[in-house]
Protein backbone atom coordinates (compact mmCIF):
# COMPACT_ATOMS: atom_id res chain seq x y z
CA UNK A 1 0.00 0.00 0.00
CA UNK A 2 1.36 3.97 -0.46
CA UNK A 3 -0.18 4.47 2.45
CA UNK A 4 2.41 1.74 4.38
CA UNK A 5 5.42 3.99 2.65
CA UNK A 6 3.78 7.40 3.94
CA UNK A 7 3.74 6.05 6.70
CA UNK A 8 7.06 4.64 7.32
CA UNK A 9 8.27 8.23 5.96
CA UNK A 10 6.20 9.88 8.46
CA UNK A 11 7.41 7.89 11.22
CA UNK A 12 10.85 8.04 10.52
CA UNK A 13 10.85 11.81 10.16
CA UNK A 14 9.45 12.13 13.38
CA UNK A 15 11.85 9.71 14.82
CA UNK A 16 14.76 12.44 14.03
CA UNK A 17 12.45 15.49 14.66
CA UNK A 18 11.70 14.42 18.24
CA UNK A 19 15.80 14.14 18.50
CA UNK A 20 15.89 17.85 17.90
CA UNK A 21 12.75 18.92 19.97
CA UNK A 22 14.92 19.27 23.56
CA UNK A 23 11.73 18.15 25.15
CA UNK A 24 9.93 14.79 25.82
CA UNK A 25 7.65 14.42 22.49
CA UNK A 26 4.10 14.18 23.41
CA UNK A 27 2.23 14.30 20.20
CA UNK A 28 3.23 13.50 16.28
CA UNK A 29 0.94 15.78 14.00
CA UNK A 30 0.80 14.61 10.20
CA UNK A 31 -1.12 17.40 8.12
CA UNK A 32 -1.83 15.33 5.06
CA UNK A 33 -2.79 17.76 1.80
CA UNK A 34 -5.96 16.21 0.28
CA UNK A 35 -4.26 16.24 -3.12
CA UNK A 36 -2.33 13.12 -1.77
CA UNK A 37 -5.91 11.37 -1.87
CA UNK A 38 -4.74 9.57 1.22
CA UNK A 39 -6.83 6.80 2.87
CA UNK A 40 -6.41 8.28 6.20
CA UNK A 41 -8.14 5.31 8.19
CA UNK A 42 -5.83 3.06 6.73
CA UNK A 43 -2.76 5.99 6.99
CA UNK A 44 -3.27 6.06 10.79
CA UNK A 45 -3.21 2.33 11.44
CA UNK A 46 0.02 2.08 10.18
CA UNK A 47 1.20 5.23 11.96
CA UNK A 48 0.00 3.78 14.60
CA UNK A 49 1.63 0.68 14.40
CA UNK A 50 4.89 2.00 13.33
CA UNK A 51 4.79 4.71 16.05
CA UNK A 52 4.33 2.26 18.96
CA UNK A 53 8.31 0.81 18.68
CA UNK A 54 9.81 4.09 17.64
CA UNK A 55 8.13 6.60 19.84
CA UNK A 56 6.42 4.86 22.41
CA UNK A 57 3.62 6.46 24.36
CA UNK A 58 3.34 8.95 21.73
CA UNK A 59 -0.48 10.10 20.48
CA UNK A 60 -0.40 10.95 17.19
CA UNK A 61 -3.02 13.27 15.14
CA UNK A 62 -3.86 13.85 11.37
CA UNK A 63 -5.08 16.80 10.27
CA UNK A 64 -6.04 17.74 6.00
CA UNK A 65 -5.95 20.64 4.29
CA UNK A 66 -7.98 20.75 1.29
CA UNK A 67 -6.19 21.86 -1.86
CA UNK A 68 -6.53 25.30 -3.57
CA UNK A 69 -5.17 25.77 -7.09
CA UNK A 70 -3.62 28.57 -8.71
CA UNK A 71 -3.63 29.57 -13.05
CA UNK A 72 -0.35 31.33 -13.43
CA UNK A 73 -2.01 32.42 -16.76
CA UNK A 74 -5.32 34.86 -15.87
CA UNK A 75 -4.31 34.67 -12.06
CA UNK A 76 -7.64 32.74 -11.07
CA UNK A 77 -7.98 30.78 -7.89
CA UNK A 78 -9.77 28.48 -6.49
CA UNK A 79 -10.41 24.63 -4.29
CA UNK A 80 -10.48 22.13 -6.18
CA UNK A 81 -13.32 19.99 -5.09
CA UNK A 82 -11.93 15.99 -4.59
CA UNK A 83 -15.03 14.67 -5.01
CA UNK A 84 -15.45 15.88 -8.94
CA UNK A 85 -12.58 13.67 -10.36
CA UNK A 86 -13.15 10.46 -12.36
CA UNK A 87 -12.12 8.09 -9.77
CA UNK A 88 -8.96 6.76 -12.17
CA UNK A 89 -7.75 10.44 -12.30
CA UNK A 90 -8.24 10.46 -8.17
CA UNK A 91 -5.90 7.08 -8.74
CA UNK A 92 -3.23 8.96 -10.62
CA UNK A 93 -3.04 11.68 -8.23
CA UNK A 94 -3.19 9.62 -5.41
CA UNK A 95 0.43 8.09 -6.63
CA UNK A 96 1.94 11.35 -8.02
CA UNK A 97 -0.01 14.70 -7.01
CA UNK A 98 1.37 16.09 -9.83
CA UNK A 99 -0.65 14.34 -12.69
CA UNK A 100 -3.17 16.73 -11.51
CA UNK A 101 -1.47 18.68 -14.39
CA UNK A 102 -2.34 16.07 -17.08
CA UNK A 103 -6.10 16.15 -16.09
CA UNK A 104 -7.49 19.50 -14.37
CA UNK A 105 -7.65 22.66 -16.16
CA UNK A 106 -8.24 26.47 -15.62
CA UNK A 107 -12.32 26.19 -14.92
CA UNK A 108 -11.45 29.96 -16.05
CA UNK A 109 -9.24 29.91 -19.26
CA UNK A 110 -8.23 26.67 -19.47
CA UNK A 111 -4.88 26.24 -18.78
CA UNK A 112 -3.15 23.61 -17.19
CA UNK A 113 -0.41 25.64 -16.49
CA UNK A 114 -1.24 25.55 -12.22
CA UNK A 115 0.03 26.31 -9.16
CA UNK A 116 -1.01 24.23 -6.23
CA UNK A 117 -1.01 26.86 -3.56
CA UNK A 118 -2.17 24.55 -0.94
CA UNK A 119 -3.50 20.88 0.35
CA UNK A 120 -0.44 18.86 -1.45
CA UNK A 121 2.12 17.67 0.98
CA UNK A 122 2.59 15.92 3.93
CA UNK A 123 4.14 17.53 7.31
CA UNK A 124 5.06 16.29 10.16
CA UNK A 125 4.90 18.23 12.90
CA UNK A 126 6.09 16.99 16.64
CA UNK A 127 5.24 18.84 19.63
CA UNK A 128 7.03 18.60 22.85
CA UNK B 1 5.79 25.86 26.46
CA UNK B 2 4.43 24.44 23.51
CA UNK B 3 7.58 23.50 21.43
CA UNK B 4 7.08 21.88 18.27
CA UNK B 5 9.13 20.85 15.10
CA UNK B 6 8.22 19.93 11.56
CA UNK B 7 9.48 18.72 8.64
CA UNK B 8 8.82 17.16 4.91
CA UNK B 9 8.95 13.60 5.54
CA UNK B 10 9.70 12.43 2.34
CA UNK B 11 13.28 12.84 2.32
CA UNK B 12 13.31 10.09 4.98
CA UNK B 13 10.71 7.82 2.52
CA UNK B 14 13.25 7.99 -0.28
CA UNK B 15 16.38 7.33 2.07
CA UNK B 16 14.16 4.22 2.85
CA UNK B 17 13.26 2.89 -0.71
CA UNK B 18 16.63 4.06 -2.14
CA UNK B 19 18.23 1.89 1.09
CA UNK B 20 17.05 -1.32 -1.34
CA UNK B 21 19.39 -1.21 -4.10
CA UNK B 22 23.40 -1.64 -4.25
CA UNK B 23 23.88 0.79 -6.52
CA UNK B 24 22.49 4.08 -8.54
CA UNK B 25 23.55 5.39 -12.12
CA UNK B 26 22.36 8.79 -12.62
CA UNK B 27 22.27 9.42 -16.67
CA UNK B 28 22.76 12.86 -17.50
CA UNK B 29 23.36 15.30 -20.14
CA UNK B 30 22.54 19.22 -20.35
CA UNK B 31 22.61 19.20 -24.24
CA UNK B 32 19.03 18.00 -25.03
CA UNK B 33 18.97 15.15 -28.12
CA UNK B 34 21.70 13.15 -27.37
CA UNK B 35 20.12 9.95 -26.46
CA UNK B 36 20.33 9.51 -22.61
CA UNK B 37 17.17 8.02 -23.01
CA UNK B 38 17.90 5.54 -24.81
CA UNK B 39 21.16 5.05 -22.92
CA UNK B 40 19.69 4.59 -20.20
CA UNK B 41 17.71 1.29 -21.77
CA UNK B 42 20.19 -0.03 -23.74
CA UNK B 43 22.81 0.29 -20.37
CA UNK B 44 19.59 -1.56 -18.38
CA UNK B 45 18.90 -3.98 -20.81
CA UNK B 46 22.69 -4.86 -20.81
CA UNK B 47 22.96 -5.06 -16.95
CA UNK B 48 19.48 -7.17 -16.65
CA UNK B 49 21.02 -9.95 -19.91
CA UNK B 50 23.62 -10.01 -17.19
CA UNK B 51 21.19 -11.29 -14.73
CA UNK B 52 21.44 -8.29 -12.71
CA UNK B 53 17.88 -6.71 -11.56
CA UNK B 54 17.17 -3.21 -12.98
CA UNK B 55 15.29 -0.95 -12.03
CA UNK B 56 14.77 2.18 -14.52
CA UNK B 57 13.34 5.20 -13.04
CA UNK B 58 12.44 8.42 -15.66
CA UNK B 59 12.37 11.47 -13.76
CA UNK B 60 11.61 13.43 -17.06
CA UNK B 61 8.16 14.66 -16.09
CA UNK B 62 7.96 17.07 -19.06
CA UNK B 63 8.58 14.39 -21.77
CA UNK B 64 9.04 10.94 -20.78
CA UNK B 65 10.19 8.31 -23.14
CA UNK B 66 12.20 5.79 -21.89
CA UNK B 67 9.08 3.31 -21.59
CA UNK B 68 8.84 3.54 -25.21
CA UNK B 69 12.40 2.17 -25.79
CA UNK B 70 11.83 -0.65 -23.69
CA UNK B 71 8.41 -1.40 -24.83
CA UNK B 72 6.29 -0.27 -21.39
CA UNK B 73 3.09 0.44 -22.30
CA UNK B 74 1.41 3.77 -21.05
CA UNK B 75 -1.25 2.40 -18.88
CA UNK B 76 -0.11 -0.45 -16.35
CA UNK B 77 -1.65 -1.57 -13.29
CA UNK B 78 0.69 -1.23 -10.64
CA UNK B 79 1.20 -3.86 -7.64
CA UNK B 80 1.34 -1.54 -4.14
CA UNK B 81 2.76 -3.12 -1.85
CA UNK B 82 5.28 -0.16 0.68
CA UNK B 83 4.87 2.18 -2.24
CA UNK B 84 4.30 0.94 -5.67
CA UNK B 85 6.71 -2.11 -7.34
CA UNK B 86 7.78 -0.79 -10.55
CA UNK B 87 6.56 -2.64 -14.21
CA UNK B 88 8.49 -5.27 -15.22
CA UNK B 89 9.20 -5.29 -18.58
CA UNK B 90 11.25 -8.12 -19.05
CA UNK B 91 13.03 -10.65 -16.45
CA UNK B 92 15.56 -8.96 -14.90
CA UNK B 93 14.03 -5.51 -15.83
CA UNK B 94 11.71 -3.32 -14.29
CA UNK B 95 10.63 0.12 -15.00
CA UNK B 96 8.67 3.31 -12.98
CA UNK B 97 7.48 6.61 -15.18
CA UNK B 98 5.17 9.55 -14.87
CA UNK B 99 3.24 8.34 -18.12
CA UNK B 100 1.80 5.40 -15.60
CA UNK B 101 0.42 8.36 -13.61
CA UNK B 102 -0.38 11.31 -16.12
CA UNK B 103 -0.69 9.19 -19.19
CA UNK B 104 0.84 10.03 -22.78
CA UNK B 105 1.06 13.89 -21.61
CA UNK B 106 3.48 16.67 -21.10
CA UNK B 107 2.76 17.79 -17.15
CA UNK B 108 3.47 21.81 -17.22
CA UNK B 109 5.04 21.97 -13.72
CA UNK B 110 6.67 25.04 -12.76
CA UNK B 111 10.32 24.48 -10.35
CA UNK B 112 8.42 23.69 -6.81
CA UNK B 113 6.43 21.45 -8.99
CA UNK B 114 8.79 19.45 -10.61
CA UNK B 115 10.47 19.17 -7.48
CA UNK B 116 7.50 17.79 -5.51
CA UNK B 117 7.08 15.15 -8.46
CA UNK B 118 10.65 14.14 -8.03
CA UNK B 119 10.58 13.83 -4.42
CA UNK B 120 6.92 11.96 -4.47
CA UNK B 121 8.19 9.10 -7.24
CA UNK B 122 11.56 8.58 -5.13
CA UNK B 123 9.26 8.33 -2.04
CA UNK B 124 6.41 5.53 -4.24
CA UNK B 125 8.81 4.05 -5.79
CA UNK B 126 9.49 0.09 -3.91
CA UNK B 127 13.24 -1.04 -5.07
CA UNK B 128 12.99 -4.19 -3.36
CA UNK B 129 14.69 -7.12 -5.27
CA UNK B 130 16.59 -4.44 -7.85
CA UNK B 131 20.32 -4.29 -7.45
CA UNK B 132 20.80 -1.90 -9.87
CA UNK B 133 18.97 1.72 -10.08
CA UNK B 134 19.33 3.81 -13.50
CA UNK B 135 17.81 7.29 -13.28
CA UNK B 136 17.11 9.07 -16.75
CA UNK B 137 17.42 12.46 -16.06
CA UNK B 138 15.48 15.86 -18.43
CA UNK B 139 18.65 17.46 -19.90
CA UNK B 140 19.92 20.41 -18.23
CA UNK B 141 21.05 21.30 -15.00
CA UNK B 142 17.95 22.71 -13.12
CA UNK B 143 15.72 21.97 -10.63
CA UNK B 144 15.35 18.34 -11.09
CA UNK B 145 19.11 17.43 -11.47
CA UNK B 146 20.06 19.79 -8.80
CA UNK B 147 17.58 18.30 -6.14
CA UNK B 148 18.39 14.68 -7.20
CA UNK B 149 21.59 15.41 -6.67
CA UNK B 150 21.67 16.73 -3.19
CA UNK B 151 19.07 13.80 -2.31
CA UNK B 152 21.40 11.20 -3.86
CA UNK B 153 24.04 12.83 -1.86
CA UNK B 154 22.71 12.82 1.49
CA UNK B 155 20.70 9.24 0.87
CA UNK B 156 22.90 7.39 -0.98
CA UNK B 157 25.97 8.84 -1.65
CA UNK B 158 28.82 6.09 -1.58
CA UNK B 159 26.38 3.88 -3.98
CA UNK B 160 25.63 6.43 -6.83
CA UNK B 161 27.64 6.73 -9.97
CA UNK B 162 26.73 9.31 -12.50
CA UNK B 163 27.42 8.80 -16.52
CA UNK B 164 26.91 11.94 -18.60
CA UNK B 165 26.28 11.59 -22.40
CA UNK B 166 27.14 13.55 -25.31
CA UNK B 167 26.99 12.99 -29.09
CA UNK B 168 30.66 14.02 -30.90
CA UNK B 169 29.31 17.25 -31.55
CA UNK B 170 31.76 19.99 -30.13
CA UNK B 171 28.47 21.86 -28.71
CA UNK B 172 27.28 18.98 -26.91
CA UNK B 173 31.39 18.38 -25.74
CA UNK B 174 31.78 21.98 -24.94
CA UNK B 175 28.20 21.69 -22.86
CA UNK B 176 29.42 18.86 -20.84
CA UNK B 177 32.78 20.22 -20.27
CA UNK B 178 30.93 23.27 -18.70
CA UNK B 179 28.60 21.76 -16.70
CA UNK B 180 30.65 18.03 -15.39
CA UNK B 181 32.91 19.99 -12.32
CA UNK B 182 29.88 21.60 -11.23
CA UNK B 183 28.52 17.74 -11.19
CA UNK B 184 30.97 16.47 -9.70
CA UNK B 185 30.90 19.02 -7.04
CA UNK B 186 27.48 18.25 -6.33
CA UNK B 187 27.56 14.54 -6.58
CA UNK B 188 30.99 14.25 -4.82
CA UNK B 189 31.57 12.40 -7.24
CA UNK B 190 33.46 12.07 -10.54
CA UNK B 191 31.25 11.37 -13.85
CA UNK B 192 31.78 9.51 -16.36
CA UNK B 193 31.07 10.02 -20.00
CA UNK B 194 29.70 7.91 -22.91
CA UNK B 195 29.88 9.39 -26.62
CA UNK B 196 26.64 8.45 -28.23
CA UNK B 197 25.80 8.62 -31.73
CA UNK B 198 29.75 8.20 -32.94
CA UNK B 199 31.71 8.22 -36.17
CA UNK B 200 33.45 5.21 -37.25
CA UNK B 201 36.38 7.91 -36.44
CA UNK B 202 35.66 8.92 -33.78
CA UNK B 203 38.75 8.46 -30.95
CA UNK B 204 38.76 11.37 -28.48
CA UNK B 205 38.61 9.09 -24.80
CA UNK B 206 38.57 12.21 -22.63
CA UNK B 207 36.47 15.08 -22.40
CA UNK B 208 37.70 17.71 -20.95
CA UNK B 209 39.82 16.10 -17.59
CA UNK B 210 36.88 13.01 -17.20
CA UNK B 211 37.55 10.21 -19.04
CA UNK B 212 35.41 8.61 -22.09
CA UNK B 213 34.17 5.37 -20.35
CA UNK B 214 32.14 3.99 -23.79
CA UNK B 215 31.81 5.16 -26.85
CA UNK B 216 28.48 4.00 -29.06
CA UNK B 217 28.50 4.50 -32.70
CA UNK B 218 25.49 5.84 -34.87
CA UNK B 219 23.09 3.10 -35.43
CA UNK B 220 20.14 3.84 -38.16
CA UNK B 221 18.82 0.71 -37.05
CA UNK B 222 18.06 1.66 -33.23
CA UNK B 223 15.05 3.51 -34.30
CA UNK B 224 13.43 0.67 -36.20
CA UNK B 225 13.64 -1.44 -32.46
CA UNK B 226 12.39 1.22 -30.26
CA UNK B 227 9.54 -0.79 -28.16
CA UNK B 228 10.97 -4.28 -28.56
CA UNK B 229 13.89 -5.43 -26.66
CA UNK B 230 14.33 -8.09 -28.51
CA UNK B 231 15.07 -6.04 -31.67
CA UNK B 232 17.33 -3.66 -29.47
CA UNK B 233 19.43 -6.47 -28.48
CA UNK B 234 20.52 -6.81 -32.66
CA UNK B 235 21.79 -3.46 -32.75
CA UNK B 236 25.27 -2.42 -32.77
CA UNK B 237 24.10 -0.29 -30.41
CA UNK B 238 23.54 -2.72 -27.71
CA UNK B 239 26.35 -4.30 -28.46
CA UNK B 240 28.83 -1.47 -28.08
CA UNK B 241 26.62 -0.94 -24.14
CA UNK B 242 27.55 -4.92 -23.62
CA UNK B 243 31.16 -4.23 -24.10
CA UNK B 244 31.25 -1.44 -21.61
CA UNK B 245 29.05 -2.27 -19.21
CA UNK B 246 31.42 -3.95 -16.67
CA UNK B 247 33.51 -0.88 -17.02
CA UNK B 248 30.97 1.48 -16.07
CA UNK B 249 29.22 -0.74 -13.18
CA UNK B 250 32.81 -1.47 -11.73
CA UNK B 251 33.80 2.14 -10.90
Amino acid sequence: MHEAAIALAVVREAEKLAKTLGTKPKLVEVVVGELQSIDLEVLGEYIRMNLREALPGVEYKITTEPPVLRCEQCGYEWRLDMNTLDPDVKEAIHFLPEALHAYVKCPVCGSRDLTVVRGREIRVRVHG
Amino acid sequence: MVNIVESDPRVSGVEYQLSKVEKIIVVLSTKGGVGKSTITALLGLALADKGIGVGLLDVDFANPTLHMIVGAPTHVELEEVMGVKPYRVDENLYILSPVFFAGDTSLPLRGQEDVDALLEILTIGNWEDINTLIIDTPPGLGDTQLTLFKLLRSTAKDKTRALAVTTPSQLSIKSLERSLPLVEQLLSYKPLVVVNMAGPDYLSRHIGEYAVAGVVRYDASLEEAIGSLDKIRKTKAYSDVMGIVDSIVRV
